[in-house]
């Protein structure tokens, strides 16, 4: 399948500045140079969703940047639909769709979300046949009915983000990059964003890359990308980042009665995450745990109840964050 | 209409009047600085006891404040560094880059829709307001001319604009650097005593720099102060657009690449 992205070797720097806290201290601020972005190589097909995650300041957006042409990288290269974004950028931004999360609305402020999608339509001259079904569509997608003729600025968070991932995509571009789409959006707005990508991609062919915190986000994205200072520590699929960070599972113990007794005897198993109201979790290796332990635990008549469940998606990235920390400790010393 | 351009002036031309209230009070105290100057100058002809100075009669320095005053909105462009600032400093400018059109047409086109509404709906009625109160003498030439030289003012002002908002890449925070430029507009531009009243020295060397374009000769051509030279006047006026034109593509070719380094 064809590369829609191609980033290579990728060093992006840039000059910033720091001063104390004193009153007059800015009179010395320290000019100094940040690594945003530091050998960083990855492509993406078409019709992939990627996610790309990281802590604040692993570089996330400074892709999400060079990728849509705002910045070039100061080494290495950036291809989308083979072109250069950043020499070539209006013949890039015809075929792709941003959103920049809550920080740069593209949604004017004092007027209803209708107007810009009638803007994007003349932006992008699409003919009228095709805007009124696509807008009818993804209005429908998105429970925008109720909406999306109101003004913005009294729109709720969660309904400007829809209203964005509409004039976002209005223009049906081969690529959509978002920058967090769903910081600070309820469940159900996160819910109909997610199968509106979903849709999008296996209807269209659409590619998607996203970069996010919110761990329901990523359980959709056919690949993961990790940075971390510029980075790349990981790029695969969920299981392959499973895989990764050991095989734990979480196994949940419930008592009738003595707790401490019964805490202190199965938390030989594994690691205790929490114990309340006679009920002790624990962090076990399945692979490693013996037979007789779970045969044990089925004839303990003051085990009420015990239950044995896969990590989700947010202990793995805990676990993976905590891997970096320790790594970079490591080579710091 | 699939002009990318007009698709954004047409979208800024909804949002100028989205509050219709303020639109139309900030409309109406554009007058007030012309009243303001008029009593001072009526003081300054009064204690002098002279009808005439440097050949203009008070009846023609309240015609030539009032044409001022319309004329404001043209010289007080301070929107588009407003609007250069903000895009670097709340990083917006990003949303703009994603849009497959050339940013350097986007602080000129988010300006323009509020302008015209205000050249308008006030400056061409009250022009002819005056014209008919006053009786000033006004022929097809001069209402040319005049055109003209407010579509020249409109240009430089803008364009010197343009240049200060470019700088918010190093500086973030230009307003105060506007704001300076506007006062000296205002100055050496006319706004505040028309160029004619300093030494003759000064006023010719004036003539020589973009200021006078942006009020004196204008307002001068409409009230008959200006009337020889008229066509060269203009020239020299389009010159100075075509310069600070190449100054503003230039000022602008190099902060975009320094953009990059600075990051939005």
């Amino acid at each position: 399948m064809e590369n829609i992205i191609e980033v290579k070797d990728v060093k992006k720097k840039f000059k910033t500045y720091e001063s104390g806290s004193g009153t007059f201290e800015f009179f010395h601020r320290k000019t100094f140079w940040k690594n945003a972005l530091n050998g960083v190589s990855f492509e993406v097909k078409k019709g992939e969703i990627v996610a790309l995650l990281g802590r604040n300041g692993s570089g996330k957006s400074t892709i999400i940047k060079l990728l849509s042409g705002i910045l070039h990288p100061d080494s290495g290269s950036v291809r989308i639909f083979g072109l250069d974004p950043w020499e070539e950028r209006i013949n890039v931004v015809k075929d792709i769709g941003v959103v920049f999360g809550s920080t740069h609305p593209q949604l004017f402020w004092n007027l209803p979300p209708i107007d810009t999608f009638k803007y994007i339509k003349e932006l992008y001259e699409i003919n009228d046949k095709n805007y009124n079904k696509r807008l009818k569509e993804l209005i429908k997608m998105l429970n925008l009915e109720e909406v999306y003729k109101r003004q913005t600025r009294q729109l709720s968070l969660g309904e400007r983000m829809k209203c964005e991932i509409v004039a976002a995509i209005l223009h049906m571009p081969k690529l959509v990059i978002m920058d967090e789409p769903t910081v600070g959006v309820d469940l159900p707005s996160r819910i109909s964003i997610t199968k509106a990508i979903l849709n999008l991609r296996n209807k269209l062919g659409m590619t998607f890359v996203m970069t996010t915190h919110v761990v329901d986000d990523i359980t959709k994205a056919d690949r993961i990308i990790i940075l971390d200072h510029g980075i790349k520590l990981f790029d695969g699929t969920q299981e392959q980042l499973k895989d990764k960070y050991e095989k734990i599972a979480i196994l949940d113990l419930y008592f009738t009665k003595n707790f401490n007794v019964l805490k202190k005897k199965y938390s030989k198993l594994g690691k205790v995450i929490e114990s309340k109201n006679e009920h002790i979790k624990i962090e076990v290796k399945p692979d490693t745990i013996k037979s007789s332990a779970f045969m044990e635990i089925f004839n303990d008549k003051f085990v009420e109840d015990y239950r044995l469940s896969e990590p989700r998606l947010s202990s793995i990235l805990e676990m993976a964050y905590k891997e970096i920390d320790k790594n970079s400790k490591k080579n710091k010393q | 209409m699939s002009n990318p351009y007009l698709a954004v002036l047409k979208i800024y031309i909804k949002d100028v009047f989205a509050y219709k209230v303020d639109l139309t009070l900030s409309t109406l105290f554009n007058i007030l600085k012309p009243l303001l100057l008029i009593f001072v100058f009526y003081a300054v002809y009064q204690f002098s006891n002279v009808s005439t100075l440097k050949g203009i009669t008070l009846s023609s320095i309240v015609v030539y404040f009032f044409v001022v005053g319309n004329l404001d909105f043209i010289v007080a462009p301070t929107n588009i560094v407003k609007h250069m600032q903000n895009d670097i400093k709340e990083g917006s400018i990003a949303t703009e880059l994603i849009r497959p059109i050339n940013y350097i047409f986007m602080p000129f086109l988010s300006v323009i829709p509020a302008d015209i509404i205000l050249f308008a709906f006030t400056t061409i009625p009250l022009l002819i307001l005056l014209y008919l109160i006053t009786g000033i003498h006004l022929n097809i030439f001069i209402i040319i001319a005049f055109a003209i030289g407010v579509l020249i003012a409109y240009l430089i002002s803008n364009l010197l604009s343009f240049i200060i908002g470019s700088f918010s890449i190093y500086l973030v925070d230009v307003s105060g650097i506007g704001e300076g430029i506007l006062w000296i507009n205002e100055i050496l531009g006319g706004g505040i005593i028309p160029i004619i009243f300093y030494p003759k020295i000064i006023s010719n060397l004036l003539m020589l720099t973009p200021f006078p374009f942006m009020i004196f000769v204008p307002a001068g051509i409409f009230i008959g102060i200006i009337n020889t030279n008229i066509v060269n006047i203009l020239i020299t006026g389009i010159v100075w657009v075509i310069i600070l034109a190449l100054i503003s593509k230039i000022v602008w070719k190099r902060v975009s690449k320094d953009m990059n380094v600075v990051g939005v």
